[in-house]
């Protein structure tokens, strides 16, 4: 049982398995205008840009 | 004519006997935050293990699992609220999808997981349990408060 913590929170006694997750990175959501900017700001033609996201839209 | 007041329904919260309609639908991501994100640790096959344990009195506001990684198994949890189990459903899975078995899910770019606030008046006992002997492939996820 050394896995698990007893606390008393609140007033209520708590047992827990002590196992904590490591934290997960939030999701950045990057807008596709903002990556085919990118694209056409890096030289690339807009319409290569586009053939690019369609390309990655439907893999 | 005796009574109590209890006789009349005024609308206060009541003992949750079953949560019926299982898991959510399955994502690849499902954000419930704040929440304790507990990994499942060593795990035999098909034997509960406690991840939670409360002796008082308060609410379990959200709860989740994911499995880590795309492995067949099926993951069960249970759910007993004052000695009684209102939740014991199996999920079988075989990607590193997240699943809730209490709250309401908005899924979208990044979906999320809202409170369904369930309440317990003395005790409230979370468990879990794989098929698979194994250690630390899955997290429980939950929000829970207690109360007076």
């Amino acid at each position: 049982m050394s896995d698990y913590v007893t606390e008393t929170i609140g007033g209520a006694v708590v047992t827990y398995l002590n196992n904590p997750a490591p934290p997960v990175p939030p999701v950045p959501v990057i807008a596709v205008a903002d990556i085919r900017q990118a694209l056409i700001d890096s030289g690339m033609s807009a319409a290569a840009a586009d053939a690019i996201l369609a390309a990655a839209a439907n893999p | 004519m005796a009574g109590n007041l209890s006789d009349f329904n005024l609308g206060g919260a009541t003992t949750v006997t079953s949560l019926p309609c299982g898991f959510s639908s399955g994502s690849s991501s499902l954000s419930l935050s704040p929440a304790i994100d507990t990994l499942v640790g060593a795990c035999t096959a098909n034997t509960f293990k406690t991840i939670l344990s409360i002796s008082g009195k308060g609410r379990l506001n959200a709860l989740k699992f994911n499995a880590a990684d795309a492995t067949a198994r099926t993951n069960t949890i249970k759910i007993t609220i004052d000695g009684v189990v209102v939740f014991n459903s199996g999920q079988a899975t075989a990607a590193a999808n997240h699943y809730a078995a209490v709250g309401a899910c908005i899924f979208g770019t990044i979906s999320s997981v809202t409170f369904q606030p369930v309440e317990f008046n003395t005790s409230l006992l979370i468990e879990y349990k794989t098929t698979i002997t194994e250690t630390d492939k899955a997290t429980v996820s939950y929000n829970y408060e207690v109360r007076q």
